[in-house]
């Protein structure tokens, strides 16, 4: 019966079919593999966690989401507006903004009973996280879920940068110019190697085998910056046995492109999205859909994208696989520069066809640093004063697609508001996208002290 | 040099801003104001670490709790002494 389930036409052409349980268990990566340390930042981290509400851009009504909070009330009849879905919301009890989704559900006797009772009373209910851990595998389990996705192993080998290299190798594919590291020493000499002989690059990426979102990736951007650079990975490898690295040249590029790929129980590979990406080096800061890129270039992703899953789906993998890529200045496409083996913030932004048409569109993220609170409120205001809110008549400008990242409290201990704005801009054409785009940039300055 | 310029010093230095922003923020005030994030801040603690030849272990890494220059001087105080 699991073999029957394909996420992509659940959530597309049959989207009365089944129950799905969703679970945005944003920042599963650190139950996969130890990753480097940094600072932890719990100010961040509270608007982080509330990413979860992507999710409902997702859901049929007949499904239930677990979210660590209610959201609000204006943001779900807004949506619904639009023509979203909104399904059964449930809350863990005693539910923080800092502990991850997915310890809070474990230890919730009420909610796993619900949950429960959602999955014995009813045909086809299916468990759909973003990601899936031991945690994931343990509410599945006391729960009666059937988890669809691959076992946690088999997603922590993927989500793995030096692994990623590998599957590219055994595929044929181009890879960037580089090594594998395992000491300091090695990494300054492949740094000398890249800097000094052809291509002759002027940067080059460092990066930890499992970092995720920014985290563990080392730009050296110059010579003058090697040292700091070296001084930064051995401090953050301190007390790692066997520490490796990954050591690439930094192409100029012409496009960043992520493709998000789904490999059902069957082993079916469907290539549902593929996005332009825009990066600020290397933390994602919006996406073009579609991307301005030549036909025959969109159907080579399809081809990488359908190689990729097969290749996964023989290692056991199912599930949702965002790929990152690269096509660089001289037009070389680098298919693979990493896989993430779950969901993406990019997945949730992928079906919007469904309710906004085939409109062109521009998500964008912003980091809000306001000398008060805005709220989902504050922000809509501000779109409509300026004449872009998206209204659901003409479903043409701004979309604000969360509510809970806005920085609409002090967090306990802080002295200032932080959060993040994450909207769409829509229209039939690029121009208005980009006159939107600029207001939009406008409003988002007015309210950011930095 | 005094301890707290020499933490001005190395946080200016990382942030490349010049030295009337820092002066202008009060020793509690959140270095977050300025521009200071879980990013930036890294090599700000790095360079402490160089300055001052002491080691931050990973679990005093919370940002809520070195984000300001007094907070860095009493844990840089404690760890000379």
């Amino acid at each position: 019966m699991d073999k029957d389930f394909n996420l992509i036409r659940y959530v597309t052409k049959d989207r009365d079919k089944g129950i799905i349980v969703w679970l945005c268990n944003i920042g599963a990566e650190k139950y996969w593999n130890k990753t480097g340390s940094g600072i932890v930042d719990i100010n961040e981290d509270i608007p982080v966690n509330r990413i979860e509400e992507m999710n409902l851009l997702i859901c049929r009504e007949q499904d239930i989401i677990i979210l660590r909070k209610m959201p609000d009330q204006k943001y779900l009849s807004d949506l619904k507006g639009l023509g979203f879905s909104i399904p059964s919301i449930l809350t863990p009890e005693n539910a923080d903004l800092l502990t991850p989704v997915s310890e809070l559900v474990v230890k919730d006797e009420k909610l796993l009973q619900r949950l429960k009772e959602i999955a014995s009373g009813n045909q086809n209910v299916y468990f759909v996280p973003y990601a899936v851990t031991y945690l994931e595998e343990e509410i599945a389990e006391k729960a009666g879920l059937r988890l669809m996705g691959a076992p946690s192993h088999v997603n922590a080998r993927i989500n793995d940068k030096i692994f990623n290299r590998e599957v590219s190798e055994k595929l044929g594919f181009n890879v960037c110019k580089g090594k594998i590291c395992g000491s300091v020493d090695e990494i300054r000499q492949e740094y000398e190697e890249l800097t000094g002989s052809k291509p002759f690059f002027e940067k080059v990426i460092v990066k930890e085998p499992n970092g995720a979102s920014g985290k563990g990736l080392y730009i050296i951007e110059n010579r003058d910056k090697l040292e700091p650079g070296l001084r930064m990975i051995a401090r953050f490898s301190r007390g790692r046995t066997n520490p490796k690295w990954l050591v690439e040249g930094w192409y100029n590029k012409k496009f960043d492109i992520n493709y998000q790929i789904y490999v059902s129980p069957g082993g079916e590979v469907e290539v549902f999205s593929v996005k332009q990406q825009l990066l600020r080096d290397t933390v994602y800061i919006g996406s073009v859909l579609p991307p301005d890129i030549e036909a025959d270039i969109m159907d080579s992703y399809m081809e990488y994208g359908r190689k990729v899953g097969k290749y996964l789906f023989e290692m056991g993998f199912t599930g949702v696989a965002g790929i990152d890529s690269i096509i660089t200045d001289r037009d070389e496409i680098i298919p693979i520069i990493e896989i993430n083996g779950r969901f993406t913030l990019s997945t949730y932004i992928s079906f919007l066809e469904h309710n906004l048409g085939g409109k062109k569109i521009l998500s964008r993220y912003f980091r809000l640093l306001p000398d008060n609170a805005v709220g989902y409120g504050n922000i809509c205001r501000a779109l409509d004063r300026e004449g872009i809110l998206i209204k659901p008549e003409q479903r043409e400008g701004v979309l604000v697609y969360t509510a809970g990242t806005l920085p609409y409290q002090l967090n306990e201990g802080s002295d200032y508001y932080v959060g993040r704005v994450f909207v769409l801009v829509v229209s039939d054409s690029r121009e208005k996208i980009n006159e939107y785009n600029l207001k939009l940039e406008k409003v988002i300055h007015s309210f950011s002290r930095v | 040099m005094e301890l707290e310029e020499k933490i001005e010093n190395i946080i200016l230095n990382v942030l490349k801003i010049q030295p009337e922003i820092i002066k202008e923020l009060s020793p509690d005030e959140t270095l977050n104001r300025i521009g200071v994030d879980s990013v930036n801040f890294i090599e700000i603690v790095i360079s402490l670490e160089e300055e001052f030849n002491i080691a931050f272990e990973d679990d005093e890494l919370l940002l809520q709790n070195l984000n300001t220059v007094n907070k860095l001087k009493s844990v840089i105080s404690n760890k000379l002494n």
